[in-house]
């Protein structure tokens, strides 16, 4: 039947995505065994928002839904980065120009390496 | 009751009711997720010596997690293939394939926090530490949530009943998945 | 894996849904309801019974401040420790447990069904469960006023390191019940947000357009997906101080490696939108409550829900504004300087369309219109204070002086208390068929308007003056002890303890007339909005006929009728009505 023909047809549409989100992290598993952070790193970014947008579009088919539907989960990521990008300045430095947090710098402060297990002094952001 | 009532079945929104709250709950799970993971990066980011608190985590079974909630997020897939063309029983089988997948998701997670824990790396043995475990458990709520659901709505599709909500626990299964993407990239392979 | 050893919660199904009965028992019909009106009644007596709680600790605790070291009456002797424990569960009540299931829960529930003309929440069960969660939630804070140690005193927002550890606060259980209740309140409010999103999108009665829905729906829709935004970073982080709190975790001990000034930033991305997730259902009241009683068209729809959308659009970049002297970047300082002032335009706009409203109108001195004056007038106050706060170098001065709490009291008891008492008077006769006694309403808002200046403005002087917030008792500092300053303190307490009486009368009011009152019509104010066109109290389904929607909903006063009102549902002259759905 007509119907079933374009049915099995979906599902083989659903099997190649299938494939190409099982390939994807094996592809950041190799970027990361070459030891290369950069190449991890990148290929990291590329795999999650590649597999991302193939889950959401070919199997949760957002891109049928009324439009709304994808400017609300834009807003939910744009809120999350947007925290992350106005937060970051205080979590991630301590000095700038004519201020400086001085609690950045206190003995004990985020900076330290907190695992007991491991010599003071691996951390190496102390300006 | 639920039933006869006349608003659950309106969609002045142009999509099914059902379908608009599982977006809406994903739409609020996105902050919720995102709360764990940009704290843990702007850490990250100054914290050098956390990498050798990542290359504990073993990589290989955090790929094969990956590969396997892929593959069970494709059999929902296929349970909706199915449902769509009135196949109950197909889909219910389907459905609970997906949900053994995500058992199997579990087992491989509780097996890796068991060695961790064992090897000393408690969550207040580190702050990497920390957002691992508290990061990887809510998502691992949200797998046993997820397996809870699969097996109901399978259960109710065998007889024939909703098989409309076969599409929306589908969706709110890939959504875990995507989430895991982003989870298994951001501890696992960021090292 | 054997598929037996799982349970599927599918198949056993919870009691109390199986069909309709006709004649339920009481406790189906009062405490397992699916109504959407039963369960915004449950919310509203929860949430007027924690408001009583809340506002008691207020009295103590400014009763302790203006006479130290006196017993209270009513209470006795206040520790520093039951003073601390006071002012947190204060803050935390009257915002997560008292604005937040009135304003949002309560009207969410009754007004979102009514007026978008359905039989109910799209999800009834779910609404049910977001009442049991946030039942639970009020229980397990009232239980941590009382495990050992007492209830959690490290204020409202929690800071750490004070909160993350029970060496510091002293209260091991009590900061973890604390934690554990507002994170399932969160919880709660999403499940009830997206019930209300959901509802007010799907639902729509139909005919009825975007412009058709009355502002009170959009302003808590608005605030709905506000709060869905904003609430995830906070929760994460209350997960994470649990964890500090119980496991020894560090995230946020500075002593153990965290960054304290973190959970501020995840605390008030939260935080800062919720003021408007609370103040936006309360300008959603004044929007309904204002033409009616003005007999005039609300001005500038457009206007006021544009506005809206970019006040909640804004209120997401203006957090920071609390921790100006917390150590935080100065350059993000000027932003968050310039933001916190840029929100008071749209704001101040919302203010410009209700003026408008009112301007050339015959205004009818009702109760509820009383509040809803009064409510432009004190929100005004609290909105202009507000600019000094906002400009990083002014608050430098002004941080954590009585000068921030005035402000802060003078924007949230508008929006939290003379809010809900505008919706509850105004909505009374169509949740209980029954009108309140005028005259006593009148009494009410007299004594309690008046006696919340007499609260604010001193403090508002004392603040300027130097008096911190977190001092227990102003004898421990002689050169706040002058003369004046006493004075004003003792004014200031003397007028919360008469507002809390005054509450008295609301109380008999509301509860005499619940059942004695003057019955009242369908539409006993001739309003337009289509929970007016139902039976006064709704039945189970609301509508004897689903309304079609024809028009906007402030349609008072048109040149070209008789009646100064049109309501949404009636067929315009001669057109061919559009059939019914759904009757029955």
């Amino acid at each position: 039947m007509n119907n079933d023909a374009a049915a099995a047809l979906e599902e083989r549409k659903y099997r190649r995505i299938w494939l190409i989100l099982v390939s994807l992290p094996l592809l950041s598993l190799a970027a990361q065994q070459t030891g290369l952070g950069w190449l991890a790193i990148l290929t990291s970014i590329v795999v999650m928002l590649a597999s991302s947008w193939f889950a959401l579009t070919s199997w949760m088919h957002v891109h049928l839904e009324p439009k709304f539907v994808a400017y609300l989960c834009i807003l939910g990521v744009v809120a999350v980065a947007m925290f992350f990008f106005m937060v970051a300045p205080d979590v991630m430095k301590h000095e700038g120009q004519n201020w400086k947090n001085d609690t950045g710098h206190l003995p004990g402060h985020i900076e330290r390496p907190v695992d007991p297990m491991k010599p003071v002094g691996a951390g190496s952001e102390h300006h | 009751m639920s039933g006869q009532i006349i608003a659950t079945g309106r969609s002045a929104a142009g999509m099914p009711t059902g379908k608009l709250a599982v977006w809406m709950v994903i739409a609020s799970e996105i902050p919720i997720f995102g709360g764990f993971l940009a704290p843990y990066l702007m850490h990250r980011v100054g914290h050098p010596d956390w990498g050798q608190m990542a290359a504990s985590l073993n990589v290989w079974i955090g790929t094969f997690n990956t590969a396997l909630l892929v593959t069970s997020s494709l059999f929902a897939m296929l349970a909706h293939a199915a449902a769509e063309r009135g196949n109950g029983p197909l889909a219910a089988a389907r459905l609970r394939l997906a949900a053994y997948g995500g058992l199997i998701f579990l087992c491989i997670k509780a097996y890796e926090w068991y060695t961790k824990i064992s090897h000393g790396h408690v969550p207040q043995s580190g702050t990497f530490y920390g957002y691992y475990f508290s990061a990887t458990g809510l998502h691992g709520i949200h797998i046993l949530a997820g397996v809870a659901i699969l097996l109901a709505i399978a259960s109710q599709a065998e007889k024939g009943k909703h098989l409309g909500r076969v599409e929306l626990i589908g969706i709110y299964w890939h959504f875990v998945d995507v989430v895991w993407f982003f989870l298994f990239h951001i501890f696992y392979i960021i090292r | 894996m054997a598929s037996h050893s799982i349970p599927a919660p599918g198949h056993s199904e919870p009691l109390g849904h199986h069909d309709a009965h006709h004649e339920e028992h009481w406790f189906l019909k009062y405490c397992w309801s699916v109504d959407h009106k039963m369960i915004a009644k449950q919310y509203m007596i929860t949430g007027l019974f924690m408001a009583i709680i809340g506002g008691f600790f207020a009295y103590v605790f400014r009763w302790q401040l203006a006479f130290p070291n006196e017993p209270v009456p009513l209470f006795g002797v206040v520790t520093p420790a039951s003073y601390n424990m006071m002012i947190t569960q204060h803050g935390t009540i009257m915002i997560f447990y008292v604005a937040m299931p009135l304003l949002l829960a309560a009207f969410g529930n009754y007004l979102i069904p009514l007026m978008v003309g359905a039989d109910d929440m799209v999800f009834p069960r779910l609404n049910r469960a977001s009442y049991q969660v946030f039942l639970i939630s009020c229980i397990i804070l009232i239980w941590s006023f009382f495990v050992p140690g007492g209830g959690f005193g490290g204020a409202w927002t929690s800071y750490p390191p004070l909160s993350a550890s029970a060496s510091y606060n002293l209260t091991p259980s009590g900061s973890t019940l604390w934690l554990l209740a507002v994170a399932l309140e969160f919880v709660a409010f999403l499940m009830g947000g997206i019930n209300f999103i959901v509802t007010a999108m799907n639902a729509r009665a139909p005919g009825m357009k975007f412009e058709d829905v009355p502002m009170a729906v959009w302003m808590i829709v608005i605030a709905s997906i506000m709060f869905m935004m904003s609430v995830g970073p906070l929760f994460a982080g209350s997960v994470l101080l649990l964890m500090d709190q119980n496991f020894g975790t560090h995230f946020f001990d500075p002593r153990t490696g965290g960054d304290p000034v973190l959970w501020q930033h995840l605390f008030w991305f939260f935080g800062h939108p919720e003021v408007y997730v609370v103040l936006l259902p309360a300008l959603g009241f004044m929007a309904e409550i204002l033409p009616v009683f003005s007999r005039k068209k609300l001005f500038g729809y457009r206007t006021l829900l544009y506005s809206s959308i970019g006040t909640a659009c804004l209120s997401f970049f203006v957090w920071a504004h609390h921790q100006f002297i917390a150590g935080i970047d100065p350059r993000m300082a000027n932003v968050f300087a310039a933001t916190t002032v840029l929100i008071s335009i749209p704001i101040a706009e919302m203010m410009f369309v209700f003026i408008a409203t009112l301007y050339g109108s015959a205004i009818q001195f009702t109760v509820p219109m009383l509040w809803a004056l009064s409510f432009l007038a004190e929100f005004l106050v609290g909105g202009v204070t507000g600019i000094f706060l906002g400009a990083s170098g002014a608050d430098i001065h002004f941080h954590d002086t009585y000068f921030v709490l005035a402000h802060f009291h003078y924007t949230f008891f508008p929006i939290a208390i003379i809010g809900s008492f505008a919706g509850l008077t105004y909505w009374f006769p169509k949740m209980f068929g029954r009108h309140l006694n005028e005259f006593w309403g009148k009494v009410h808002f007299w004594i309690t308007v008046i006696s919340f200046n007499f609260i604010w403005m001193p403090l508002f002087f004392t603040g300027i003056m130097g008096d911190h917030r977190r001092i227990y008792s102003f004898t421990n500092f002689p050169d706040l002890m002058t003369p004046d300053r006493v004075l004003l303190r003792e004014i200031s307490s003397v007028a919360t303890a008469i507002m809390g009486l005054a509450q008295l009368i609301f109380f008999a009011n509301f509860f005499y007339s619940m059942y004695r009152g003057r019955k009242a019509e369908a539409n006993p104010y001739n309003a337009n909005t289509l929970e007016w066109q139902c039976p006064s109290p709704p039945p189970h389904g609301n509508f004897a006929e689903m309304p079609t929607v024809y028009r906007a909903p402030y349609e008072y006063s048109h040149p070209d009728r008789e009646t100064d009102f049109w309501p949404q549902h009636e067929p315009p002259a001669g057109a061919g009505a559009l059939k019914p759905e759904g009757a029955h």
